[in-house]
């Protein structure tokens, strides 16, 4: 690797500074780690090659969350205790039971009787839920992927999506304190407010969730697919679209049902999955009242040096409700 | 004031001339042109990268969130204006958007990562591993001082004192005024202080009552919220 001489790029005005941080690295990039960078984000822009800029993809895409509950209650799931140490092993999918588009059915009719969450727009939308990822360990002196055990986060985010808070002292490196996530732009893409707009109607949705993608085409339909599953991880979206949102996610080529799958917090359901190169999304509802439990992903070839039927990514919700604060509990108490 | 727009850190040659084409390049990132694209990138990997690895400590997720950050400029191109002088504080203000939440990011591009050609974990040479040692504590002793910091006055401090943004490019990756970065600089470079003398203060204290009490940090018994804040 070339070693350029510490470099010049720190500007004047700032030695006060050199005194008081550690004296940063270089951190550059060797050239051929570059060129292989540079290669594989060609091949990935050129993939599928859209004529129009994939945004229209992602730009309604993101909070507001499906099925679930009502202000400030916890979803009341039948724990079951026993926990499958296959994890990852997708479970005779083939045994009995409603069928993708039975279930489907039932999960979308299961949303669609859920109560609304309406925050007013100086209110938070408030959601507490269980996660675990993927993350890189250097204690050793190596790297090595692990992935963290399941801890709390909660957040708070106002329906225009500019304000957040996000709590997880957990997380490897956000301010153990929490994290004002606002941005003041004002970028509603992912807020609430957005997700509420989306077509009830299956077919104009699922052009959305495409945007521009061919169904058939395995990028585009993973991609349609990990859409949906954005907008049910942590968001609050109205009974009425989150049920679009399943009917138009069974239509995607692919989906299939898992009959057996245990969410962060050791709920076992019935899950909606649909499998990519390497892993295998799953979302997951509660068998008898097929309310949204949470998500996870399982790893289907070893990757980062971790072996199949990982769990390298979960969430799972503890409970949503509307709050008129950052900080504020659902019962009223400030954080 | 921090460094003026011009210098490009990249190692390949050519960046001078093209000032002269930014306007149409940022047209024609775009429109979705992949060699104005590439050219983005052969300009701004190194200082994206730099800019992961001194905010995260971390040289595997510093790769990653320079993919990352080119997968989300490419996808939110259509967001970036052509009138500017550069694309670099829009590139920057992507990065720092992926570096709020690698895991978010990560997982809207789960599929793109998969297809990441892997690092080479073995240096070249001796020597090299060598650099890399001295580096890894370097990065820890960075990422030990930024963690004192506020994540808005982190920023701040990794965008304009160590990738040598001006206050208005910094401004504008963060979505906020010039006076805001300022101000929050200023603050950084405020909080630095106070516990580098906290820390003057709490040596101080160690000598004065010898060797440390077994499972009690030295300079526990400070008045600590006085210098919290």
């Amino acid at each position: 690797m070339k070693r350029m001489s510490r470099r010049t790029v720190e500007p004047l005005g700032h030695a006060e500074f050199d005194l008081l941080l550690p004296r940063p690295v270089d951190g550059l990039m060797p050239n051929a780690r570059q060129e292989a960078i540079e290669d594989y984000l060609m091949d990935e822009i050129t993939r599928t090659a859209p004529e129009r800029p994939r945004v229209r993809r992602a730009a309604w895409v993101a909070l507001p969350v499906a099925a679930a509950v009502i202000a400030g209650a916890v979803i009341a799931a039948p724990a079951e205790p026993e926990r499958d140490s296959r994890a990852g092993a997708p479970e005779a999918r083939e045994r009995p039971g409603p069928g993708l588009t039975g279930l489907v059915d039932r999960i979308s009719l299961a949303a669609a009787r859920q109560p609304a969450l309406e925050p007013r727009q100086d209110q938070y939308l408030y959601i507490e839920s269980v996660t675990s990822g993927f993350t890189v360990d250097r204690s050793d002196g190596t790297e090595r992927g692990v992935v963290t055990p399941p801890h709390k986060r909660q957040v708070w985010i106002s329906p225009d999506g500019s304000k957040s808070f996000v709590l997880e002292p957990e997380h490897a490196f956000m301010d153990k304190r929490g994290e004002d996530l606002d941005t003041p732009t004002g970028d509603d893409r992912n807020s609430y407010n957005a997700v509420k707009k989306l077509p009830a109607d299956p077919d104009a949705l699922l052009e959305r969730l495409y945007g521009g993608g061919k169904p058939g085409n395995l990028p585009d339909d993973w991609s349609a697919f990990a859409e949906v599953g954005r907008i049910l991880d942590e968001q609050l979206t109205t009974p009425r679209t989150s049920a679009a949102l399943y009917r138009a996610a069974a239509r995607i080529p692919g989906v299939e049902v898992v009959e057996k799958a245990t969410d962060a917090r050791g709920r076992t359901g019935i899950a909606l999955a649909f499998t990519a190169l390497y892993d295998r999304q799953e979302w997951i509802f509660d068998k008898d009242s097929y309310a949204y439990l949470g998500r996870r992903s399982v790893l289907v070839k070893e990757r980062w040096g971790l072996k199949p039927g990982t769990v390298h990514f979960q969430s799972a919700v503890v409970g949503r409700a509307v709050v008129d604060a950052k900080r504020q509990l659902p019962d009223g108490r400030m954080l | 004031m921090c460094a003026p727009v011009i210098h490009v850190t990249g190692t390949r040659g050519g960046e001078r001339t093209y000032l002269y084409v930014n306007q149409s390049m940022q047209a024609r990132i775009r429109a979705g042109d992949p060699e104005a694209f590439r050219r983005l990138f052969r300009e701004h990997a190194q200082l994206v990268h730099r800019y992961a690895l001194r905010s995260t400590g971390d040289w595997a997720t510093a790769d990653d969130v320079v993919s990352l950050t080119f997968l989300e400029a490419w996808r939110l191109r259509d967001r970036l204006r052509v009138d500017g002088d550069s694309a670099r504080p829009w590139l920057m203000g992507v990065a720092v958007n992926v570096l709020r939440n690698i895991s978010r990011t990560a997982r809207r591009h789960e599929k793109a990562l998969a297809r990441m050609p892997a690092r080479d974990t073995v240096p070249d040479f001796a020597g090299e591993l060598v650099d890399r040692m001295a580096d890894a504590e370097q990065l820890a002793a960075a990422k030990r001082a930024l963690g004192k910091l506020r994540r808005a006055e982190r920023e701040v401090v990794t965008l304009c004192v160590w990738s040598g943004l001006s206050y208005a490019e910094a401004g504008e990756a963060l979505g906020v005024p010039l006076g805001t970065v300022r101000s929050r600089l200023f603050r950084a470079r405020e909080r630095l202080r106070r516990l580098a003398e906290r820390e003057l203060r709490e040596n101080a204290a160690d000598a004065a009552v010898g060797p440390p009490v077994p499972g009690r940090r030295p300079g526990t018994t400070l008045p600590k919220e006085k210098w919290n804040r």
